[in-house]
């Protein structure tokens, strides 16, 4: 009985002792491979990864790059937590999350604006017009992502709060449930909102950025590797600039390079990435230093309304959070 | 002496629980780790009471909790109803075991998350899906303690009660199922136990309520406190319920052991 006690202790300890230490060990192994998280979306990573930029830029540093792929950011900010990725891609409303949470990390990019990409959708059967019909329906969205955000504003702009049944499904889930008839409709993202049929849109993201309510993917990179491999990050950044030039000077061959990376038709691609905004690094840097900021702090203030956060971010918190200091300005030749 | 030893292993126990917690308040008031892997327990209880008082995601915390409660007491009536004459009826007559065994020593070993998209596909997102779940997950355990039980039976038993001249319903209901009985609890045990370890898994899917939802949604915003007050709850629960069943099978079956 001893014993076995001695050995639960001595399993308490060790585990105790290795999460302190999974953060020292790995960072030393880590030194030449760049880990990043990627969403399985033709975004700029999506770009850069086919045509090979991502990969020659960090090579010519004497980098590796390793992607993993996360379904949502909420399992992107489990690997940032627990150190397992050095980047990650995920919605603004995750980086809301991991900032309150003090995950050490920095937002170092915005990947796109969010755009027709992402909207609520209706089954057309219902008829629905209005915002105000909307009383008593049933919705379903993925919690704590973009979609989710943007459906919360929307209702309370138009004060329906509390009046409409929100479900929390994954994007695949969404579509069965659709079809099965079990809920009225869904704001979510491409792909899934493409099988949504036959379907009324009430309401996309860029309208709703319009109306002051912007959602964006963003990249974080964690305050360690930030730190200790600036040089890199530098590259991989520029890289995507360069993807988010291209985008707007030639945005075929974007959709072709997205295309190819997802397995997808160049159509598709173009249909995915809808009105969602790629801006140049230059613009990108204002954008992320003044508008963003504004509405990443509104973000979190909302959310911390909602009791759905750690603590409640404050303004000098998401100034701290932001950062563009790796962010090559210039146009990408 | 025996009780002295008794003592002895309860402070044993005591011990280990009091040195887990000094370890725990060690890492977090000392910050060898961050709080968001580990909350201090300050913070739990604090995050608990808080909930109490103004809820998870719009619901009050006894409301989450009554919710998780009704489903995993909904699925173990219905496992328990059917479960019980089947396993019995399984060990006692030739023909319903042909028929029904297979098919639940084929579902017993599967995990059931691997069908529970499926159920969600049949039986929509509400209520009726997570039920089944649980009920899939608690009825072979009761099922084949049921059936071990009857047969473990001392055929001298059925034969003396034959010979005077019982009938096969008699025998069923005045000597299967008393001795069976004993049995059937100890299988009520683990099926509590499966179901209540299916449940998370069961609130995880397009739910917006219970103590498991609550857990995986906090799981969303990294709100670990949150995690550990829903794991707690569930925990403590669990032990109460084995604890009363125990109980239970101590009042009815005061025969176990006995000849």
């Amino acid at each position: 009985m001893l014993k076995k006690l001695l050995r639960l202790l001595a399993i308490v300890s060790v585990t105790l002792t290795l999460t302190g230490c999974a953060a020292a060990t790995k960072s030393d192994q880590a030194t030449k491979v760049v880990r990043i998280g990627i969403l399985r979306v033709p975004n700029d990573v999506a770009a850069a990864r086919q045509r090979k930029t991502l990969r020659r830029a960090c090579a010519q540093a004497g980098y590796r790059v390793k992607y993993i792929t996360f379904d949502s950011g909420v399992d992107a900010n489990k690997a940032l937590l627990s150190n397992s990725v050095d980047l990650a891609t995920m919605g603004d409303t995750n980086a809301v999350v991991a900032m309150a949470a003090g995950i050490p990390a920095k937002l170092v990019w915005v990947n796109d604006v969010i755009g027709s990409n992402e909207a609520l959708v209706l089954k057309k059967q219902l008829g629905v017009q209005r915002a105000e019909d909307l009383r008593g329906m049933k919705i379903a969205t993925p919690f704590a992502s973009t979609s989710h955000y943007s459906l919360m504003m929307y209702l309370q702009q138009h004060h329906l709060t509390g009046k409409v049944t929100l479900v929390d499904m994954q994007t695949p889930e969404i579509v069965a449930a659709w079809q099965r008839g079990d809920i009225d409709g869904a704001y979510t993202w491409q792909p899934s909102l493409d099988s949504l049929r036959p379907s009324t849109t009430l309401v996309s993201s860029d309208k709703l950025a319009d109306q002051g309510a912007l959602t964006a993917n963003v990249t974080l990179a964690t305050d360690q590797f930030a730190k200790q491999h600036a040089a890199v990050l530098r590259q991989i950044l520029a890289t995507l600039g360069d993807a988010h030039t291209l985008y707007q000077r030639q945005p075929q061959w974007i959709y072709q390079a997205t295309a190819r990376q997802m397995a997808i038709t160049p159509a598709a691609a173009k249909q995915q990435i809808g009105t969602s905004t790629w801006l140049p690094p230059k613009q990108l840097v204002h954008f992320m230093n003044t508008k963003f900021a504004r509405q990443f702090y509104q973000t979190s203030k909302f959310m911390g309304q909602r009791q759905t956060l750690n603590s409640r971010p404050s303004w000098r918190q998401c100034q701290q959070f932001i950062t563009t200091q790796f962010i090559t300005e210039g146009d990408g030749k | 002496m025996k009780k002295a030893a008794k003592s002895r292993y309860l402070l044993l126990s005591v011990a280990t629980i009091a040195v887990l917690l000094l370890l725990w308040i060690m890492a977090t008031s000392l910050k060898l780790v961050p709080a968001v892997l580990l909350p201090s327990l300050g913070k739990i209880g604090q995050t608990f009471v808080d909930l109490s008082r103004s809820g998870y995601g719009g619901t009050p915390l006894y409301d989450h909790y009554l919710i998780t409660m009704r489903r995993l007491f909904l699925a173990l009536f219905f496992a328990v109803i059917i479960g019980i004459p089947l396993g019995l009826l399984s060990g006692y007559v030739r023909w319903v075991n042909a028929m029904v065994d297979p098919l639940i020593q084929f579902i017993r070993p599967i995990p059931p998350l691997a069908y529970y998209t499926l159920l969600i596909l049949w039986l929509g997102i509400g209520e009726p899906s997570k039920i089944m779940l649980l009920f899939w997950a608690a009825l072979p355990p009761i099922y084949i303690s049921c059936f071990d039980a009857v047969q473990r039976i001392d055929g001298e038993y059925l034969q003396s009660a034959a010979s005077l001249g019982a009938s096969r319903r008699q025998i069923f209901f005045n000597i299967v199922f008393p001795v069976a009985l004993p049995d059937i609890f100890t299988g009520l045990r683990s099926a509590v136990g499966v179901a209540y370890t299916t449940i998370v898994s069961a609130e995880m899917i397009a739910s917006s309520s219970g103590v498991g939802w609550m857990i995986i949604d906090s799981s969303h915003y990294l709100k670990s406190d949150v995690m550990f007050v829903g794991i707690i709850l569930l925990g403590v629960t669990g032990v109460l319920i084995d604890w009363l069943l125990k109980k239970l099978a101590q009042r009815i079956v005061h025969w176990r052991g006995k000849k």
